[in-house]
C-alpha cells in the first residue's frame, strides 16, 4: 500500500503533472489527486473509451494486449494505462 | 379388398355425379362377382371358440379380437335373427346393402337403399350423418355380434362380392336445339363463350384449381398435460477475438471466461449502452449471469477489492509504465538527442527558443563541437552518495548500473547499487543496498542480468538485477576462505576457454584487489569459490617476481609467510585482450604495467613502464587490435602497442589526475578521458596531438563509460549533489 502511495506521489511530483487518478474497472476511483467532481468526470468519460479501445485491439489482433493510451490535446496530455480490473490516468502539461 | 371395392364404387358414382359437363352414362353395370370362401382375416389365423365367445387370432397367435365399438344393447331386430354368425352380419348381402362394422359404410349402405338421386353427395355429408345416425344401424350389428359371440361357428360359407348398379347422383341432361331455331345464334354464341372461358380458365390467375380431400377421417379430441417448454432467445456474434480466445483457452477456463464476460457486461451496463452488451458475445449467458453478478456485487464489500487491486503486481507494472511515459514526456527532446534522432518540437509547447543540440562528433563548420549535458540521473535515494563506478548492461543498452559508496572519511560507508533505465530518468528501477561501499561493477555478457560487484572490504558479490528484492544477491564471497581482504578495485567478466573442450567459452569473473591477488571466481555447487590466477609482490627492481600458482589454494597466506618483508602490490586495473583472452594487462600502484597470461602464473610476459604514479585505468582498443591505452595519476595518457615496450603515443592536456580513459566503441580513433574537473574527448583522426574539446563541470570525475550508440554519448559519473 505504501508503495502505491509513493508511486502516486512521485508521479504527481514530476514536472507538469496535473493529476493522477487510479480507478477500478467499474468506475470507482480509488486514488485521485484531483478534486472529486473532476475525478468523477474523468473516470466516467474515460471508461467507455477504454472499453472501445480494448475491443478494437482485440478485433485487430487477438494476441495483442493493451498497454497504454495517450491523448494529446492542445492544452495537455492524458495518459491512460489499463488492465483488466483497473485503469490509471495521468494528466500532464507538455514540457515547454 | 372389400373396403377398397366399396370405395371404388363410391367414387365412381360420385365422380360421375360431380362432373356435370360430361354426359352421364348409364353404364352397364358390370357386375363383378367375387367369390371367396373363408374369412376376411388372415388365412392362417384361426377362429376358434372359447368358452367366453369368439376370439380371433392372427398369424402370430396374438389375440386381435375386435372389440365392440358401442355397448351391448338389445335391438328388437336382432332378436329375430337366429344363429346369426359374425360373418353373416358383417357380410350380409341383402336389399339393404352391406352391413359392416364401419359406421360410414353402414350409413352409406343405408343411404343407398333409399332414393336420393337429387341429393348431392359429399363425403363430408356422409360422415356427418354418420355421426348422427351411426348409433342406429350399429346397434343392430353390434347386438347381433354380441349375440353371435355365444354361438359357435358352424360351417364354412361362401361370400359373394358383387358390384352394385351405378347410382346416378346428378343427372343434368343437355338441351338440344336445332340450328335453325330462332335463338340458335345466341345459344351458339353462348357455347363459344363458354368454350373460350374454359380455355382461358386454364392458365389465368383468376381461377384457382384446388383439390380437397373427399374423405375425412374421424377426429377424436384427446387432451393431455405436459410441462411448459421454456424457451430462451439466445444470440451471439462470433467476433474474431472470440473465436481465437475460445480456441486458445483450455476448457476449464471457459466457464470463468463466461463469468468474466458477465462482469464485463455489468461494468458496461452502467453507461447504458445497450449495444455494448450484444457486442461482447453471448447475450443469453450474459443476461442470465448478470443477475448473479449483481447479487455478488451487492453482497460483497468493495473496499478490500479496491485495495487489493492496488497491491497487485499488474498494477505495479502499470504504474511503472505510467511513470516512464510521463518522464519520457518531460525529457523527450534530450532523449531524442541522445539517441541521435531528430528533436521534434512540441507543436503546442510555449514558444521558447530551444538551445541547439550538438552531437559531439558532428562535423560542424561553424561551431566547435561541445559536450552538452543532457541530464543527470539523480534521485532522492542517491543524494549524498559518491558514485564510484558505472556499467552499462551488455544486452539491454538502456540499463545502467551505478555503484555508490565513499571511503574518504576512512570509515566505510554502506554502499548502494542502483539500476537506472533510460526510460525513467527520475527514479532508479532497482536499488540494492550493500553493507559496504561499492568500488566496481560489471555486467556479465553471457548472463545479461548478472551484475558483479566489488566492495571496499574485499568482498565480491553477484546480483541478479531481474529480481527486485533482497534475493537478488546470488553469490557473495563473505563465506569464502580465500576472499580478498583489501578493496576490490576491479571486477571483470571474461570469456575463457575451457580446458577440456577447446570450443566452449565460459565466462568467468576475475577480480583484482589491493592485496595483489588476481583471482578467478567460480560458482560451484558448494558456494562461491575462487582460484588465484596470480599474486603480485612488490620488489625493488623493475622485474617483479611472482609467487603463487593456480593450484595453491593457500595463496596469499603462504606468500606472506615466505616473504614477509615484501608487501604485496596493489593491482588497480586489469583488462583482458579482446581477441586472445589468455592475455591480460594489469596496472599497479607503482606505475608499472604487466602483460600476463593465464597459462603462466609465475612470470609476466612483458612489463610496460612509463608511468611514475599509479595507473588508474587500462583499456584495450575494441576495434584496433593490440593497442591499449593507459591513464595514470601523473596526468598522462599513454597509448601502447602490445609488443612494444615503449608507448607509441602519449597525450597530455591538463596536469591533473586522469581517473579513467575509455575508447569509443564505434570509432577507433576516439577516446574519452576524465580528469578531476572535466571530461575530454580525444579524436586522433583530427590531429595527432590535439585535444579535441573538453567540458568542464564542478565535481570530481571518477569514471567514464562509453556507450555503444550511434552518436556515442558519454556518461560521466561524479559526485552527485
Amino acid at each position: 500500500m505504501a508503495e502505491v502511495d509513493e508511486v502516486v506521489k512521485r508521479l504527481q511530483a514530476q514536472k507538469g503533472v496535473e493529476g493522477v487518478i487510479i480507478a477500478n474497472s467499474e468506475g470507482i476511483a480509488i486514488r485521485s489527486t484531483l478534486e472529486d467532481h473532476h475525478t468523477v468526470q474523468y473516470v466516467a468519460l474515460i471508461q467507455p473509451l477504454l472499453v472501445k479501445a480494448k475491443k478494437m485491439l482485440q478485433e485487430l489482433d487477438p494476441t495483442d494486449d493493451f498497454t497504454y493510451l495517450r491523448i494529446r490535446t492542445e492544452k495537455n496530455e492524458i495518459i491512460i494505462t489499463a488492465d483488466k480490473e483497473y485503469f490509471m490516468v495521468a494528466i500532464q502539461k507538455p514540457a515547454p | 379388398m372389400k373396403e377398397g371395392e366399396r370405395r371404388q364404387s363410391l367414387l365412381a358414382s360420385s365422380s360421375s355425379g360431380i362432373n356435370r359437363s360430361r354426359e352421364v352414362k348409364g353404364s352397364p353395370q358390370v357386375k363383378r362377382k367375387r367369390r371367396f370362401s373363408g374369412f376376411p382375416f388372415h388365412k392362417d389365423s384361426g377362429l376358434h371358440q372359447s368358452g367366453k365367445g369368439m376370439r380371433v387370432l392372427d398369424s402370430q397367435g396374438k389375440d386381435v379380437t375386435p372389440l365392440p365399438l358401442v355397448g351391448d344393447t338389445d335391438h328388437p331386430e336382432s332378436k329375430t335373427r337366429d344363429h346369426a354368425s359374425l360373418e353373416e352380419i358383417l357380410f350380409q348381402s341383402g336389399s339393404l346393402g352391406f352391413k359392416s362394422s364401419t359406421p360410414t359404410e353402414a350409413v352409406s349402405s343405408r343411404l343407398f337403399g333409399s332414393s336420393f338421386t337429387t341429393m348431392s353427395v359429399e363425403s363430408g355429408f356422409l360422415s356427418r350423418s354418420s355421426g348422427t345416425e351411426d348409433s342406429f344401424p350399429l346397434h343392430g350389428s353390434a347386438a347381433a355380434y354380441g349375440e353371435s359371440q355365444q354361438k359357435p361357428m358352424a360351417e364354412a360359407f361362401d361370400i359373394i362380392l358383387s358390384e352394385t348398379d351405378t347410382f346416378s347422383l346428378l343427372d343434368l341432361c343437355p338441351a338440344l336445339i336445332s340450328e335453325e331455331a330462332e335463338d340458335a345464334d345466341t345459344v351458339i354464341q353462348r357455347n363459344h363463350a363458354y368454350a373460350e372461358f374454359c380455355s382461358n380458365k386454364m392458365g389465368s390467375d383468376n381461377y384457382l384449381d384446388r383439390s380437397s380431400q373427399a374423405c375425412v377421417g374421424e377426429y377424436k379430441c384427446k387432451s393431455t398435460q405436459t410441462n411448459k417448454n421454456n424457451s430462451v432467445n439466445k444470440g451471439t456474434i462470433a467476433t474474431v477475438w472470440d473465436i481465437y480466445d475460445s480456441f486458445s483457452m483450455p476448457i476449464e477456463n471457459r466457464e470463468t471466461r463466461e463469468t468474466e464476460q458477465a462482469d464485463y457486461l455489468v461494468s458496461t451496463k452502467k453507461e447504458q449502452d445497450v449495444s455494448e452488451g450484444t457486442m461482447s458475445g453471448d447475450t443469453g449467458s450474459g443476461v442470465s449471469s448478470e443477475s448473479e453478478v449483481d447479487a455478488d456485487l451487492f453482497t460483497s464489500s468493495t473496499e478490500p477489492d479496491l485495495e487489493k487491486i492496488l497491491s497487485s503486481e499488474a498494477f505495479m507494472n502499470s504504474a511503472l509504465i505510467m511513470e516512464r511515459v510521463i518522464v519520457l514526456n518531460i525529457f523527450q527532446p534530450k532523449l531524442a538527442a541522445f539517441r541521435g534522432l531528430n528533436v521534434l518540437k512540441d507543436p503546442d509547447s510555449e514558444v521558447r527558443p530551444s538551445s541547439q543540440e550538438q552531437s559531439p562528433e558532428k562535423r560542424d563548420r561553424f561551431l566547435t563541437p561541445t559536450l552538452e549535458p543532457l541530464w543527470a540521473f539523480v534521485s532522492p535515494l542517491t543524494k549524498g552518495h559518491n558514485i564510484t563506478s558505472m556499467a552499462w548492461n551488455k544486452k539491454n543498452p538502456d540499463i545502467l548500473a551505478v555503484g555508490y559508496g565513499g571511503w574518504s572519511s576512512g570509515k566505510p560507508q554502506p554502499g548502494l547499487i542502483c539500476c537506472w533505465s533510460l526510460k525513467n530518468l527520475m527514479w532508479s528501477e532497482r536499488v540494492f543496498s550493500c553493507h559496504n561501499s561499492v568500488t566496481c561493477l560489471e555486467f556479465s555478457s553471457s548472463n545479461p542480468s548478472h551484475l558483479a560487484v566489488g566492495l571496499y572490504d574485499g568482498s565480491v558479490a553477484i546480483y541478479n538485477v531481474q529480481v527486485g528484492d533482497e534475493t537478488a544477491c546470488i553469490a557473495n564471497s563473505r563465506d569464502c576462505a580465500k576472499r580478498h581482504m583489501q578493496p576490490v578495485w576491479q571486477v571483470t567478466w571474461t570469456k575463457q576457454q575451457l580446458q577440456l573442450s577447446g570450443e566452449e567459452r565460459e565466462e568467468v569473473l576475475v577480480s583484482i584487489s589491493g592485496d595483489g591477488r588476481i583471482t578467478k571466481w567460480l560458482i560451484l555447487h558448494n558456494g562461491f569459490n575462487c582460484v588465484d590466477l596470480m599474486i603480485l609482490k612488490r620488489s625493488g627492481g623493475r622485474k617483479q617476481s611472482v609467487s603463487g600458482g593456480r593450484r595453491l589454494s593457500i595463496g596469499g597466506a603462504s606468500s606472506k609467510t615466505e616473504n614477509v618483508l615484501l608487501p604485496l602490490t596493489t593491482v588497480l586495473c586489469i583488462d583482458f585482450h579482446p581477441d586472445d583472452t589468455g592475455i591480460y594487462v594489469i596496472g599497479t600502484w607503482d606505475g608499472g604495467m604487466h602483460k600476463c597470461s593465464l597459462s603462466n602464473s609465475d612470470h609476466f610476459l612483458d612489463t610496460y613502464c612509463k608511468h611514475p604514479s599509479p595507473v588508474t585505468h587500462i583499456e584495450w582498443s575494441p576495434l584496433y587490435s593490440d593497442v591499449f591505452l593507459s591513464s595514470s595519476s601523473d596526468g598522462t595518457i599513454q597509448m601502447w602497442k602490445m609488443d612494444t615496450l615503449n608507448p607509441t603515443m602519449s597525450f597530455t592536456s591538463v596536469q591533473s589526475i586522469v581517473d579513467s580513459v575509455k575508447w569509443s566503441p564505434n570509432c577507433c580513433t576516439v577516446f574519452a578521458a576524465i580528469y578531476r574537473q572535466h571530461v575530454e574527448v580525444w579524436d586522433l583522426s583530427r590531429s595527432m596531438f590535439g585535444l579535441h574539446f573538453g567540458w568542464g563541470q564542478s565535481g570530481r570525475g571518477d569514471c567514464v563509460q562509453a556507450q555503444k550508440l550511434q552518436s556515442r554519448e558519454r556518461k560521466k559519473g561524479d559526485q552527485s549533489v
